[in-house]
């Protein structure tokens, strides 16, 4: 069976089901408007609409789903007993999102957190961590598009407030 | 949200919700954080209220007899980051009171993949636990391991245990407490127990106390076997619901004559079942063989029949779901 998912700039995107399940927001809606998998007239007659998602995010979403269909649920350590989840950026993963600019990522993880897709998430918080890893302030400001309203002096007291783990 | 759907494609990193900034800022190592708030004001705001990460951190004692210009006493060394980042916290109100005033500027709080408590060297300074603990107070640990060396520590170690409920713990003792106390230690773990004095006392009960309490016991001292005392463990750990393993090294002698006791010996090949032992796997090469008694595997490494050294011991038993 499949769904119809309906993007802000009002793209519609037929989807598997089980694609459609992978976002928590998207299986809640759908849990809302009686859509169930063994009732294809509510399939048919619904379609879900994603007012903060845009057509080419979407796209990008799906792709990512559809490679992720069939992964067994991940055993997840609960980050506020232990600390932090532990996540592995997989290859294919790393390729996927290697030639997306940075503002592109944010988008899609601004899609991935409304839409609740928890790996897609882990994913690009790791590879957007990655991608800050080594950088110098000023190339992190470039990356993303900032403007640093910082005074020498107070880089200067930042920098003292905190010598006792600096170089 | 409305307002995410009408940015552009160029999307400000600072536009996204804060439950994103964390998820990233929870994965920016800590050299990268101290990088990040020299950026802008909104990053450095971010930095100081969000947690962090480590993989790994540790904290020991260091004495002002390795650094004489030092002004303090008594320092603890601290790593929060990788090993360059170790740093001297003096114990002292104040010393702690500037540690928590830096940390604050850049985290809320920190977990750690691992973390050490090398409380060695700490006998004639149980007091500086105590210092310790307050100086962890916002850590989150989810591999915590102690190296302890006398009763007084112990116990302060396993306060500072009591508030990891959640963590896994391995707990290196180079001493042997007594009876009563080594049985208090909580379950954990690994339990590993190094330097103990030979024939203070029997180490096979020993052993076998600790096998009931503990999840994984590891023995760092050569053990006599005997026949009768390899199948009570095998049959104490089949009988053990939970998974749980024990690592020991026995007396080469003793090692070959307990496996006889089975009929097991040079011959013994692959499929052979001598009494209730079934032979999994024998590498003569890599001097290793792998035996079944009833839900154990028993890893036996470093058996050369010929040369007389210690023989490492491995039994784990199957959970109750199997392996």
């Amino acid at each position: 069976p499949n769904v119809k998912l309906v993007t802000s700039d009002n793209e519609e995107f037929v989807v598997d089901f089980r694609i459609a399940k992978m976002s928590v927001t998207v299986s809640r809606l759908m849990e809302a408007m009686n859509m169930s998998e063994t009732d294809d007239a509510s399939l048919l007659s619904n379609s879900i609409p994603l007012p903060n998602v845009t057509k080419a995010v979407m796209a990008r979403v799906i792709e990512w789903c559809e490679k992720h269909k069939n992964d067994e649920p991940k055993e997840e350590k609960e980050n506020d007993k232990r600390g932090r989840t532990t996540h592995v950026v997989s290859d294919w993963d790393k390729e996927f999102l290697k030639n997306d600019e940075f503002g592109r990522l944010c988008q899609l993880m601004g899609a991935a957190n409304y839409l609740e897709i928890k790996g897609l998430f882990n994913d690009i918080s790791q590879t957007i961590a990655n991608m800050i890893h080594g950088k110098k302030s000023d190339e992190i400001a470039e990356m993303f598009n900032i403007h640093c309203d910082l005074t020498e002096a107070e880089k200067k007291e930042i920098r003292k407030k905190t010598a006792w783990c600096e170089d | 949200s409305v307002f995410l759907s009408l940015l552009g494609p160029e999307m400000e990193f600072l536009a996204l919700p804060n439950v994103v900034h964390r998820a990233i800022m929870e994965r920016v190592e800590l050299e990268d954080r101290l990088t990040l708030r020299l950026t802008c004001r909104a990053l450095r705001k971010l930095v100081a209220e969000s947690r962090a990460y480590s993989a790994r951190g540790s904290i020991r004692l260091d004495t002002k007899q390795f650094v004489p210009e030092r002004s303090d006493d008594v320092s603890i060394l601290v790593q929060i980051a990788e090993y360059k980042r170790m740093r001297w916290v003096e114990v002292s109100e104040e010393g702690l009171i500037q540690f928590h005033a830096m940390s604050r500027n850049i985290f809320t709080g920190i977990s750690f993949g691992y973390f050490m408590f090398d409380l060695r060297d700490l006998d004639d300074a149980p007091f500086v636990v105590d210092f310790i603990r307050n100086l962890v107070n916002n850590f989150k640990i989810e591999d915590i391991r102690f190296q302890v060396e006398s009763q007084p520590i112990l116990d302060k170690a396993l306060q500072i245990l009591a508030k990891y409920p959640d963590s896994e713990c391995t707990m290196h003792l180079w001493f042997l407490p007594e009876t009563d106390q080594l049985l208090a230690i909580p379950q954990i773990k690994r339990l590993r127990i190094s330097d103990i004095p030979d024939g203070r006392r029997d180490m096979f009960e020993v052993f076998v106390m600790l096998l009931k309490s503990n999840s994984l016991t590891y023995f760092d001292i050569e053990m006599e076997l005997t026949t009768a005392k390899l199948r009570q463990v095998m049959q104490m750990l089949s009988c053990e619901n939970r998974k749980r393993r024990v690592q020991f090294t026995v007396n080469h002698d003793s090692m070959i004559r307990s496996l006889g006791g089975f009929g097991i010996d040079q011959s013994t090949k692959v499929g052979h079942i001598c009494d209730e032992l079934e032979v999994v796997l024998v590498w003569t090469d890599s001097s290793l063989m792998q035996l079944r008694y009833r839900r154990c595997l028993i890893e036996i490494s470093r058996l050369d029949w010929m040369v007389s050294r210690i023989v490492n011991v491995d039994i784990e038993n199957c959970d109750a779901n199997g392996r």
